[in-house]
């Protein structure tokens, strides 16, 4: 029991976990020595009660923190839609600024695993939106200028 | 099918949900720690409500955030335990809502003896 007590609490946010998984562990452990006292039937309904309201609370917790999450990426972006650029440049844009406060959220919650994993993501957005770049400056050449070029 | 439209002056002022309400007027008294809060709320309740460790830190997690509740150490039996306390604000709050349901209170037991005008 106490052991898929402890594997439910690691779904839990890494933030959350911090702050109350010791003392979770020790509230269940005090109340499922008082509930085993009473019986097989009341601990089978204690346990059921249990295990239902953690994963209860993993999903509310997981909610709760993309949520916040999402509302703090929202606050901070800053992209700006340029019309003069291509609808996908725009987008890679966006990507970028999301992954680049995703990263900053991460940080500030000490979340590092996920940190670098935006980072990672982040890096790959960035050369994705310079390849973009380079393609639309390239087109934005006409073709009678660039073969002038290629002979000099 | 229901419709029902609140009204409420301040956002905070929401009615509270049954495991907040028993948690404040739990730590109403004195500070208490989660264990004692779970044996507490299923007293206050005569074991009607039984909450969960999942559903107790939930609510304790939200009313930190409010600033409602206060968290502190405390050395119980050679090991350190968290403890809550009621905050000011927590008291505004439990105040408001027991006068929120005095009043609902009233409205139903003079509906129900028929004395209303």
């Amino acid at each position: 029991m106490r052991k898929i007590y402890g594997a439910i609490l690691r779904l839990y946010p890494a933030e959350y976990r911090a702050a109350f998984a010791s003392e979770m562990m020790d509230t269940f452990e005090q109340s499922m020595a008082d509930h085993n006292k009473n019986g097989r039937l009341r601990f089978l309904w204690f346990a059921a009660c249990e295990l239902g309201g953690l994963l209860k609370g993993v999903v509310v917790e997981q909610l709760a923190k993309r949520m916040a999450q999402d509302s703090y990426i929202t606050s901070r972006c800053s992209v700006q839609p340029n019309t003069g650029l291509p609808a996908e440049i725009v987008e890679a844009q966006v990507d970028l600024e999301r992954l680049l406060r995703s990263m900053e959220f991460a940080i500030a919650h000490h979340d590092f695993p996920k940190a670098r994993q935006y980072s990672h993501e982040e890096r790959i957005a960035r050369a994705r939106l310079e390849q973009l770049m380079r393609q639309h400056r390239e087109d934005a050449i006409p073709p009678e200028w660039k073969s002038s070029h290629e002979c000099a | 099918m229901r419709h029902i439209v609140e009204r409420h002056d301040d956002s905070s002022n929401r009615p509270l949900t049954e495991p907040v309400f028993l948690i404040l007027a739990s730590l109403a008294d004195q500070p208490r720690h989660g264990y004692a809060l779970m044996q507490d709320i299923q007293r206050m309740s005569q074991q009607r409500v039984l909450l969960s460790t999942g559903t107790l830190y939930g609510a304790l997690r939200r009313l930190l955030e409010e600033g409602w509740i206060a968290r502190f150490s405390q050395e119980d039996a050679s090991r350190e335990k968290q403890t809550y306390q009621l905050t000011p604000e927590g008291r505004r709050q439990l105040e408001f809502e027991v006068g929120r349901m005095k009043q609902l209170m009233q409205i139903a037991s003079t509906r129900l003896n028929g004395t209303e005008a």
